[in-house]
């Protein structure tokens, strides 16, 4: 691992840009490196970490708008948020320390999205320092917004190829005042398509629908079988009327701690490989069934999913070479994407941000490819 | 701010032949020259700004529409997408430029009730893509005042939103996938029709971008399940003041309707002199439509508690919409408003800012003072949930004093909103109208910035220029096109 440098300022985090580009320096960004190195591999530059970068630039409970510095744990959002009531509402697998901006920079979601979106729902403005070293704003701190072409999206999801987010505005959601997780016991594949429909019907508004396998379901203490978990959250009648509502579709289920969400998340960060299939919502059923069966060999795996979204997220802790056949199929209507896998098999695999369109994008942004410098497949 | 003597720019040559050429793709009478037929394509629903178009040619099909942009990028000819022409920017003004209508290209490709999706042609009208969903107990959420005229196509374009945004978000979080004509002919696919995408997200990107970035061919939306239970309320203010107080009351409070919507004690008054008379009390100086729904379970809860928070800021009574009838009438005045409003005065202007919503109250005591001292009578007929603000002025844009006070009036309304934390426009749009404010919201390196994501789209700026951004921001741009020329 080569040394790094974690400026506190947004000038200093701006001086170190611009004097990687003047020198073309190549930089590795990084938040507080809790996740491991997630996409294609980059050559061993120094990283860049941006999590001393935080704290709360303002916040006005009344507009539910949250604007932080990038590097910002998702703990410390989570704790003044709830101090009035409200939240961000964004799950993603992640360390406590993990930064907003991390993030954002990811584009990483959990269960939540279900509810609530993705980053790219959430975020109503930045301010970032491009590969040129060039500081720009984006956005705003209102929640409709659209003034000027959308450099906010662009960057949401980037992967700190195009610049360094440095300050984020949030939308905010008021906490639900009562909340209740049930686990309900998965059933087999049809049973299971008519499960998740089910749980789609216009009368029932959840927060989440998390399918875990049995490996998952015991890491966090809901069950040693496959299950279904339904989150949901309101007012008391809402959350009253809803749990018999969702019981009635099971024969049997069980109430959860609350804590296990975080549980959910905090589960194999460690993990070498873990990769997410997605496609038609209606066909969630069959992929779940289909990423359980390539598992299966695996003991260890631990696959979730997200119904409502269609999204199957596979997570090995331990793997082998022969794992490889644990990646999800990317045809047709069926996606695949990587978040983490060894160097070596990504050779020969797509990298999107270097797409024709994509290397354009770079080309704007990070001409001398300062930020994820590439490298030689190895 | 449109000036309603703001004249054209002399048409530029368009490149002999051209009329013929495109003639060849869509036939003759799909191309239109002469100034009589180009005339009805020389302003959008904005008033006061005129932009005449070269050449106006109409595609009737995908293949036509390709071959036509590939034509103009050989041609190296700047042209202007529209739609139905009802956006409120000027974005869809051609000045001498070809103008090129979607508007034909409107046939509905697949509603796939099982995904919740629908694929569309960018010329399907908002109103006809409901009526297509309706049939499954769907509906596709953004629901511009437009939406019985305005297409999909130019919805994408300007990221368009509406009153039930406010809980179902806008455009750019119902979009999963377009296909897109690049300026320069070449198609290429922006987002996922199903499942998710990694790389860049250009389609969020090309959402909103005011036909600047290409043209979509055909584009997936999202739709939404009815809810199960609605309830529409009226609120009747005495004050102005008590109503926004009451906004940012029901927002801080967490409950999120789907809709709230706030008009002014002189707009309800024109509104119930019209034919879409909802039946609003004549004598309120304020009321709030605020519209709750989803699932039934403890849905009465949370309309008490709206109940009690505009009770509690002043409100004379609030009542429910008895049934769905009653609530269509309700929206309908709202909806309609600007259309009454043509009742009053020859011209109407209708601003687009968004504050944070804790300022409501102060920016619409600015904005009563700000009218006050121009001698301009201004309505506010607007989103208050987002804090989108539609300051609007019906005035006789022929009398040059009248249109120079409303035009420095909305000016200094602008900068008001601005300097509360504010964006200069929330969905409308930037197109020509508001390029003038472009540099007050934002600094040079963020306007470079945006030069250079649309030069990803479209580096020769041949679709829409001249809006969005202003030119002279573009420092690249404008210092090296040489060195421009060797990028991609």
């Amino acid at each position: 691992m080569a040394s790094h440098d974690a400026p506190a300022t947004v000038d200093a985090v701006h001086e170190r840009l611009r004097a990687a580009h003047d020198a073309r320096t190549p930089l590795r960004l990084a938040g507080a490196a809790t996740w491991r190195d997630a996409g294609p591999p980059v050559a061993d530059a120094p990283a860049l970490r941006l999590d001393a970068l935080a704290g709360i630039v303002a916040y006005e409970p009344g507009d539910l708008v949250l604007t932080v510095l990038a590097g910002t744990a998702l703990a410390e959002i989570d704790r003044v948020t709830a101090a009035e009531g409200q939240w961000l509402a964004l799950d993603p697998p992640a360390h406590p320390a993990a930064t907003i901006g991390a993030t954002v920079a990811t584009a990483s979601a959990g269960p939540l999205a279900h509810h609530a979106g993705t980053p790219r729902d959430l975020v109503l403005g930045l301010e970032a320092i491009d590969g040129r070293g060039v500081r720009f704003r984006a956005g705003g701190r209102v929640v409709k917004n659209v003034a000027g072409f959308d450099l906010v999206r662009l960057l949401t999801g980037s992967h700190g190829t195009l610049a360094a987010i440095t300050e984020l505005s949030l939308r905010l959601r008021a906490r639900p005042a009562h909340e209740v997780t049930l686990a309900l016991p998965a059933p087999s594949t049809d049973a299971l398509h008519a499960l998740a429909t089910a749980l789609r019907a216009p009368t029932l508004a959840p927060l989440a629908v998390e399918w875990v396998n049995a490996a998952a379901a015991r890491a966090i203490g809901a069950g040693d079988r496959d299950a279904v978990l339904v989150r949901l959250g309101g007012n008391a009648t809402f959350v009253r009327a809803q749990r018999d509502a969702v019981a009635r579709l099971a024969p049997a289920c069980d109430e959860l701690a609350a804590g296990t969400w975080d549980a959910l998340r905090a589960l194999a960060l460690d993990a070498p490989l873990a990769c997410r299939a997605s496609g038609p919502v209606a066909a969630v059923a069959a992929r779940v069934a289909r990423e359980r069966a390539r598992a299966w060999a695996h003991g260890e795996a631990l696959v979730t999913a997200s119904l409502g979204r269609g999204i199957v997220r596979t997570s090995v802790p331990a793997i082998a070479d022969s794992d490889r056949a644990l990646l999800p199929p990317s045809a047709g209507d069926e996606r695949a994407i990587v978040e983490r896998m060894p160097a070596a098999w990504w050779h020969g695999h797509p990298d999107p941000f270097d797409a024709p369109l994509a290397r354009r994008v770079r080309d704007a942004f990070d001409p001398h490819r300062i930020l994820r410098p590439p490298r030689a497949h190895g | 701010m449109a000036v309603a003597t703001q004249p054209s720019a002399p048409a530029r040559a368009l490149p002999p032949g051209l009329e013929g050429e495109l003639g060849a793709i869509v036939g003759a009478r799909r191309v239109l020259v002469r100034p009589p037929e180009l005339g009805t394509y020389a302003s959008d629903g904005l008033p006061g700004l005129r932009r005449v178009p070269g050449v106006a040619v109409f595609p009737g099909t995908r293949d036509e529409l390709v071959a036509v942009v590939r034509l103009l990028a050989a041609r190296g000819v700047p042209f202007v997408p529209r739609g139905a022409g009802t956006g409120l920017s000027g974005g869809a003004l051609a000045d001498g430029v070809v103008l090129v209508g979607l508007n034909r290209l409107s046939r509905i490709l697949a509603v796939d009730p099982e995904n919740r999706l629908a694929v569309v042609e960018p010329g399907v009208v908002n109103a006809t893509l409901q009526k297509a969903a309706a049939a499954h107990g769907l509906h596709y959420a953004p629901d511009p005042s437009s939406q019985a005229a305005c297409t999909i196509g130019g919805n994408v374009a300007e990221n368009a939103g509406g009153p039930h945004c406010l809980k179902y978000g806008v455009t750019l979080n119902h979009v999963v996938h377009c296909t897109v004509l690049l300026p320069d002919g070449t198609i290429v696919e922006l987002g996922a029709r199903h499942g998710e995408c990694d790389g860049y997200d250009l389609l969020g990107a090309f959402v909103g971008s005011e036909g600047c970035f290409g043209i979509a061919l055909d584009c997936t939306v999202r739709l939404v399940p009815d809810p199960p239970a609605v309830r529409t309320l009226l609120a009747d203010f005495p004050d102005l003041d008590g109503a926004a107080r009451a906004v940012s009351a029901i927002v801080a409070s967490g409950i999120l309707p789907a809709a709230m919507e706030m008009m002014d004690g002189a707009a309800v008054r024109v509104v119930e002199r019209s034919i879409y008379a909802a039946g609003y009390p004549v004598d309120c100086e304020a009321i709030l439509l605020v519209e709750v729904d989803g699932v039934a379970d403890g849905i009465d809860e949370d309309v008490a508690r709206v109940t009690g928070f505009c009770t509690a800021n002043g409100a004379r009574g609030v009542r429910g919409a008895a049934d769905a009838a009653e609530r269509l009438r309700l929206w309908q005045g709202r909806k309609k408003a600007f259309g009454a409003m043509g009742r009053v005065a020859p011209h109407l202007v209708l601003q687009d800012a968004v504050v944070p919503r804790t300022r409501l109250p102060a920016v619409l005591r600015e904005i009563a003072a700000i009218g006050a001292r121009h001698g301009v009578a201004v309505w506010n007929i607007f989103h208050a949930g987002d804090g989108n603000l539609h300051p609007s002025v019906s005035y006789d844009a022929t009398d040059a004093d009248e249109a120079a006070r409303v035009e420095h009036c909305m000016a200094e309304i602008m900068r008001a909103c601005i300097a509360h934390g504010g964006t200069i426009t929330g969905e409308h749009g930037v197109g020509l109208d508001k390029l003038g404010y472009m540099d007050a919201l934002f600094d040079a390196p963020t306007l470079d910035a945006m030069c250079r994501l649309r030069g990803v789209f479209d580096p020769e700026r041949r679709a829409n220029p001249g809006k969005v951004v202003p030119v002279h921001s573009c420092r690249e741009w404008s210092q090296a096109p040489a060195a421009r020329a060797g990028v991609a």
